[in-house]
């Protein structure tokens, strides 16, 4: 009797010390924390990634796009890593295309402007072309893991691309039509140097933000 | 057995052996990552796991903590999503360290255990330091780790990695 009471007693006091050492975190929790969540679409998805990868977005309705999330990020991942060497690549050209542009505009010399216009032309069309590529990259690939409201070098990027996109966008149609309608020509090459210029110092200004600020 | 009872019974009135509670408002992780153009700092207010303090010899302390990687937040949300990318928090979601033992070399403890990343586990030994202010406890490490170590693709910024050593920093704050 003497023992069972003893062992009762024993059997109270080991509970006692178990839960005077228990951890502050539940066994459950301590179990599922290596367990992956599953991962769905980031809050506060600027409004132009949620037109197209939000839940009711274009892609989805479409069906285009990898079939998981982890797909998404990997893609995107991808994309992104050619978005940086595509913008390096343009900005390259941008600066060649403004110094040239720059002194075809300002220029009377006859013979640079026979050796360098039509070699500025075809790099139009290549600048334009590569930074519409890159841009495409960035709007269209799947959403990142989070978002902030944060002022930011993300931020920064995506205000200075606004500039540098509508002055790109610009620019082969100044250029065209200033080649059509030579009544109008001084005023559209002033514009399209004004537009080159916005573009390559915007898109300067961008890369040195994205790389210097936090 | 009355014996061992009473001498259960005064080591469990006696022991100095407690719970730490951890004070999420002022305890924090963090890393700090290297770009040749610039460095930052996440931080992760959402240490989970436990602490139990022996007050008398802590030597005898244990620590099981672990932070979700994506609370990690270095006040640039694509910076972030970049690391959870190289990471690979969808199927590593926390960083961890459990604690094997605890020694003590010239007034220095040190904290031998297992850290526990992107699913690599690796054995540490961290330098701590501990004060104890009234019924609180703050415990401070910092140390580094190499990516490479944890099989960490470093993510890079216009063509350039970021550095592979990155400092962690571990302040904690428990209510004893």
């Amino acid at each position: 009797m003497s023992f069972r009471r003893n062992l009762i007693i024993l059997s109270i006091f080991l509970l006692f010390s178990s839960i005077k050492a228990q951890s502050v975190v539940t066994q459950e929790s301590y179990d599922n924390r290596f367990t992956p969540q599953e991962i769905g679409l980031p809050d506060n998805m600027p409004y132009v990634k949620s037109i197209i990868w939000g839940k009711e977005g274009v892609f989805r309705k479409l069906d285009i796009g990898p079939e998981t999330r982890i797909e998404e990020l990997k893609l995107r991942r991808k994309m992104l890593k050619h978005h940086q060497w595509i913008g390096i690549l343009t900005l390259a050209g941008l600066a060649y295309q403004y110094d040239v542009g720059k002194k075809l505009y300002d220029g009377n010399d006859s013979d640079y402007w026979d050796k360098h216009y039509d070699r500025h032309k075809a790099m139009g069309y290549f600048t334009y072309a590569t930074y519409m590529t890159g841009a495409s990259l960035s709007i269209f690939a799947p959403p990142a893991r989070k978002y902030d409201n944060n002022f930011s070098s993300i931020k920064f990027h995506r205000t200075m691309a606004i500039l540098h996109f509508s002055a790109m966008m610009a620019q082969p149609f100044l250029a065209k039509a200033a080649v059509k309608d030579g009544k109008k020509y001084n005023d559209l090459m002033d514009a399209h140097l004004k537009a080159g210029t916005v573009a390559f110092f915007a898109l300067s200004l961008d890369a040195l933000g994205i790389t210097f600020f936090k | 057995m009355k014996k061992l009872i009473v001498i259960l019974f005064l080591q469990s009135v006696f022991a100095q052996e407690v719970s730490v509670a951890i004070d999420l408002e002022e305890s924090f992780i963090s890393y700090d990552g290297k770009h040749p153009a610039h460095n930052w700092t996440g931080i992760s207010k959402e240490i989970k796991g436990s602490f139990v303090f022996d007050i008398d010899n802590p030597t005898l302390s244990t620590v099981d903590l672990y932070a979700p990687v994506f609370s990690f937040d270095s006040k640039n949300s694509n910076r972030d999503s970049n690391m959870l990318d190289v990471i690979e928090d969808y199927f590593y979601p926390v960083v961890s360290f459990t604690s094997s033992s605890i020694t003590k070399k010239e007034n220095q403890y040190y904290i031998n255990g297992i850290l526990f990343f992107h699913g690599i586990k690796k054995e540490m030994m961290i330098p701590v330091n501990f004060n104890i202010d009234n019924q609180k406890i703050i415990v401070d490490t910092s140390f580094s780790i190499s990516l490479s170590d944890y099989k960490i693709k470093r993510p890079s910024l216009l063509t350039i990695k970021m550095k592979n050593d990155i400092t962690i920093k571990f302040y904690l704050v428990g209510l004893i």
